[in-house]
C-alpha cells in the first residue's frame, strides 16, 4: 500500500512538473502504471521525454489512447522501464520528426522513433508509425521485450521508409512477440548481434526483409507468418561486425509464403540486392535448424543455404567464417517455390527451380566432418538442388548425401524478465 | 524518497512555470570556446563533415572511419588503419597505413582539457587538424579540403548557415570548428551510475553495485575520477610496447624524462564499447584490462575472477549511456560513400 501511494505521488509530481498543462495527465492512474500520459495538451515531445527521463528504474510509463505526434526521437536509458499502451488506439506518429538543419532533402537523417539503451526494457500494446529512421532500436544492453506492437508507414512499402521497424542490436535476452510489422525499407524485425532470442507469434509483410536474425546466437523463431515481403525469413552472418559468431538459430513452425514483392530497398544498399521471391535464407550462419515450417509460393526459392562469398564476394575479414555449417532442414512442408526465379544467377539453372537451393560451399577443413554438413530430411514436397556454384555442370538434385541429422536445437524457454 | 522528489518539482514549478529541463546527470555545462559557440547549424555541418570521406586523400576515410557509432566512437582496432585501407570501419579493416596508437573514444571528449594519449592538443579544434594532416590517417591538407568544399553548393550553403556573419565562410578553420561543435554533442552523462547516485538504487543490480564498491575500495577513482571517470593525469602504462613502434608517451610533448611511457588516463564511460584497451590497444577484453590495472596501482591488489567480473559488470551496466549517439547520414554533400557504421551494417 505504501508503495502504491508513493507511485501516485510520483505521478502527481510529473503532472505538477508540467504546471501549465495539468490536463495532460489522466485524473486517475490505470492499474499497474506508475504514470499515465495522454496525447492532448501542449509540449507533447518535452512532456513525454521528460517523463521517460524522470522515470525511476522499475517504473511503468503508460500512454492513454490517442495519437502522439512526436517531433523528435524518444530515448530511454534507465533500466527496467516499461512503456505501455493502456488500451487499443495508442499511436506514436513520427511523421513530423524534425530533420536536422541544412538537410534540404539531400542529406538524409535517420532519426529513430525510439532509441533505448536501458536494460530490462519492455514496450507493449501500441503502434509506432512513420519514423524516418528505425521504428524502435534497443542497443547494447540486456533483456528487451517487444510485445503487441504494430510498426508501419502510412505511405505503404516505399524506399523512403525507415530501415528497420523493430531493431534490437547487441542485446542479451530478446523477446519479440505478437507484433505486426509492415513497410520497412530494410528489415521488419531485425535482431542483430544479440544472444538468447525469442521471436514468436508475429506477422510481417510488405517489408524488404521480413525477419532477420543476424550475427546472433541462441535464437528460437516460431509461429511467425512472413508474407508479401521481398525475402521472408533470413538467418545470416555478416563480416566486419563486433559480434561475428552467429549460431544456434532454431526456425520452427512458421508460415513463409508469397514473398515476391519487388525489392524497394535503397539503391546501392546490400538489402537492395536481395532477390524477390526468397522464402528463407541461411547465409554463413552455423547450427541452423529449420523444422516444421510451411514454405510456399515463393517465386525464387523456398530456402537458400549459401556462403557469404557466393552472394557478395570477398568478406575482407580474416576472422569471419563464411561457410554455412551444420544446417538441418527437416519436417517442413514445401509447395510451389522457385516457379519464376528473380535472380540472374539462378535463372541459369532453368525454371522452375527447386524448393531448397544450396551453393555447395563446404569448408575444405571440415569436408569430412559429419557435424558440419547440410542435412535435409523428412520434408514434404521438397525438391532440392546443389547449385555447386563455380562449377555449374556439376549441379545436382541428388538428396542422398544430405540424408543425415544434426543435434536438435533446444527451444528457448528463459524469457527476459524485467 | 519519491515524496521528496515530488516536493522538489512542485517547488521548481512555483518559481518557474516554464518547461521542465530534465536532469542531465552531474556534469557541468559543456565547455565551449568563446570563438566557437555551438549552434544547431554548426553541429549539423559538423556531423556531415565528420562522415564525409572528402576529407581524406583516398576519399574513403572519414572521421567516422576511426570513430564509428557501433565501435564506441572508436574503431575496435588495436591501432587504426588510415588511407589506402581496405574494408569498412571496424575490426576487419586492414591496410598499409597503421597508426601508432589506439583511436580514443570521442565520448565526452568535449570535457577534456588535453586530447590524444600524450595530451598534445588543447582543444577539439586543434585536435581535428592532426588526423587530417597525418599521412597515415587522412593525409590531406586542410586548406585543400576547404577548396573542394567551396566547390560544392550544398556545403557552401551549410557553411553560410553555420557562420552567418562571415563573407567567405568556407575555410579550413571553420571546417574544424564545425567538427568540434558536433563533437561537443557527444556527451555520455546519464548512465545507470548517474541515476544510482541520484538516489535510484534500482539503477544498478547487485553485481554492478558490488563492482562499484570494489571500484571505490581499490581506489580506481584516483585516476578514473567521477563523474567523468577519467582525469588529466598521465600514468605509466603496464602493457607491452608494439615492436617496431617508437612511442614515448607524454615525454614527446613535455620533454620531461619522468613522462616517458606515461599516457593520459582514458575515460571508463562506455568502456564496454571501446575495446581494445590502452594506448596501443594491447588488451582486447575489458576483464583483462581491469585485472591488469587493479593489481599494481596504489590501493589496488590482485582480484579474484569473481571480483574482476563484478567490476566489469559495474563498468558495462553502470557506465554505459549512448543516448547522444550520432546518426550516420546516408548521404553527404560530396556524394562520396559514407563509411558503414555497423548500425546500418554494410548496406
Amino acid at each position: 500500500m505504501a508503495s502504491f501511494n508513493a507511485s501516485v505521488l510520483f505521478a502527481c509530481a510529473v503532472a505538477l512538473a508540467s504546471c501549465s498543462d495539468d490536463a495532460a495527465v489522466a485524473p486517475s492512474i490505470p492499474a499497474g502504471c506508475t504514470v499515465a500520459l495522454s496525447a492532448t495538451g501542449a509540449d507533447l515531445q518535452q512532456r513525454v521525454q521528460t517523463a521517460l527521463i524522470e522515470a525511476r528504474s522499475g517504473s511503468t510509463v503508460c500512454f492513454l489512447p490517442g495519437t502522439y505526434m512526436f517531433t523528435a526521437e524518444l530515448s530511454v536509458s534507465t533500466p527496467n522501464i516499461t512503456v505501455r499502451g493502456t488500451a487499443d488506439g495508442v499511436v506514436f506518429d513520427f511523421r513530423n520528426q524534425r530533420r536536422p538543419v541544412g538537410d534540404g532533402g539531400t542529406t538524409g537523417s535517420a532519426a529513430n522513433g525510439m532509441s533505448v539503451t536501458g536494460a530490462g526494457f519492455t514496450i507493449e500494446n501500441l503502434t509506432i508509425k512513420n519514423s524516418p529512421g528505425d521504428g524502435i532500436r534497443v542497443s547494447n544492453t540486456e533483456r528487451a521485450t517487444f510485445r503487441n506492437l504494430k510498426v508501419s508507414w502510412d505511405a505503404g512499402s516505399i524506399t523512403a521508409n525507415g530501415a528497420y521497424a523493430i531493431y534490437p542490436v547487441n542485446v542479451t535476452g530478446v523477446l519479440i512477440e505478437g507484433c505486426e510489422v509492415v513497410g520497412a525499407s530494410d528489415a521488419g524485425i531485425y535482431v542483430g548481434q544479440s544472444r538468447s532470442i525469442t521471436v514468436r507469434n508475429n506477422v510481417v509483410h510488405g517489408n524488404v526483409a521480413g525477419i532477420e536474425i543476424e550475427n546472433s546466437a541462441n535464437a528460437d523463431v516460431y509461429n511467425n507468418r512472413a508474407y508479401d515481403n521481398t525475402g521472408g525469413l533470413l538467418v545470416f552472418n555478416l563480416p566486419n561486425l563486433p559480434v561475428r559468431d552467429g549460431r544456434r538459430c532454431l526456425v520452427r513452425d512458421n508460415v513463409v509464403e508469397g514473398n515476391n514483392r519487388a525489392n524497394f530497398g535503397p539503391p546501392g544498399s546490400i538489402v537492395a540486392q536481395v532477390p524477390a521471391g526468397l522464402g528463407m535464407l541461411v547465409m554463413s550462419a552455423d547450427e541452423t535448424e529449420v523444422r516444421g515450417n510451411t514454405v510456399r509460393n515463393n517465386e525464387t526459392a523456398g530456402v537458400v543455404v549459401i556462403n557469404y562469398r557466393s552472394f557478395f564476394g570477398d568478406p575482407r575479414d580474416a576472422m569471419f567464417s563464411a561457410y554455412p555449417e551444420t544446417t538441418w532442414i527437416h519436417d517442413n512442408t514445401f509447395a510451389t517455390n522457385g516457379a519464376d526465379p528473380h535472380y540472374e544467377l539462378l535463372r541459369a539453372f532453368g525454371s522452375p527451380l527447386e524448393d531448397i537451393l544450396w551453393d555447395g560451399s563446404v569448408d575444405p577443413m571440415r569436408a569430412a566432418d559429419p557435424t558440419a554438413r547440410l542435412c535435409v530430411t523428412g520434408n514434404t514436397g521438397a525438391r532440392f538442388r546443389n547449385l555447386s556454384l563455380g562449377d555449374i555442370p556439376a549441379s545436382t538434385t541428388d538428396l542422398a548425401p544430405h540424408n543425415c541429422m544434426q543435434a536438435p536445437l533446444p527451444t528457448i524457454t528463459a524469457l527476459p524478465q524485467p | 524518497m519519491r515524496g521528496v522528489v515530488a516536493l522538489a518539482l512542485v517547488a521548481a514549478c512555483a518559481s518557474d512555470p516554464g518547461p521542465v529541463t530534465p536532469p542531465r546527470g552531474r556534469f557541468p555545462a559543456v565547455p565551449t570556446p568563446v570563438a566557437n559557440p555551438t549552434t544547431a547549424a554548426k553541429v549539423e555541418l559538423g556531423r556531415l563533415l565528420f562522415h564525409d570521406p572528402l576529407l581524406s586523400r583516398d576519399r574513403r576515410v572519414a572521421c567516422a572511419t576511426c570513430h564509428g557509432q557501433i565501435w564506441g566512437l572508436s574503431d575496435g582496432l588495436a591501432r587504426s588503419v588510415g588511407v589506402d585501407g581496405i574494408g569498412p570501419a571496424g575490426t576487419g579493416r586492414h591496410g598499409p597505413n597503421v597508426t601508432r596508437r589506439n583511436a580514443s573514444t570521442l565520448w565526452n571528449a568535449a570535457y577534456r582539457a588535453t586530447l590524444f594519449w600524450d595530451g598534445r592538443a588543447d582543444s577539439l579544434e586543434a585536435q581535428a587538424l592532426a588526423p587530417l594532416r597525418d599521412p597515415a590517417e587522412m593525409g590531406r591538407d586542410p586548406d585543400e579540403v576547404a577548396r573542394d568544399l567551396a566547390a560544392i553548393p550544398a556545403y557552401v550553403s551549410l557553411f553560410r548557415a553555420a557562420f552567418a556573419n562571415e563573407a567567405a565562410p568556407v575555410t579550413s578553420a571553420n571546417m574544424v570548428r564545425a567538427i568540434a561543435a558536433f563533437e561537443r554533442t557527444l556527451v555520455s552523462d546519464y548512465a545507470p551510475y548517474d541515476r544510482y547516485v541520484d538516489g535510484d538504487t534500482g539503477a544498478l543490480d547487485a553485481r554492478a553495485t558490488r563492482g562499484l564498491r570494489l571500484f571505490e575500495a581499490l581506489r580506481c577513482g584516483q585516476c578514473h575520477t567521477a563523474p567523468m571517470f577519467e582525469s588529466e593525469r598521465y600514468e605509466t602504462s603496464f602493457v607491452e610496447a608494439v615492436s617496431g613502434v617508437t612511442d614515448e608517451g607524454r615525454y614527446e610533448v613535455t620533454g620531461d624524462p619522468a613522462d616517458r611511457g606515461r599516457y593520459r588516463v582514458p575515460t571508463l564511460r562506455n568502456a564496454g564499447e571501446t575495446f581494445p584497451y590502452f594506448h596501443n590497444g594491447a588488451v582486447r577484453e575489458l576483464g583483462d584490462a581491469v585485472a591488469l590495472e587493479a593489481a599494481p596501482r596504489p590501493g589496488g591488489r590482485a582480484l579474484t575472477p569473481a571480483e574482476r567480473d563484478d567490476v566489469v559488470a559495474f563498468l558495462r551496466a553502470g557506465l554505459t549511456d549512448m543516448h547522444a549517439q550520432p546518426e550516420r547520414p546516408d548521404v553527404v554533400p560530396s556524394g562520396l560513400m559514407v563509411p558503414a557504421d555497423g548500425y546500418r551494417i554494410p548496406r
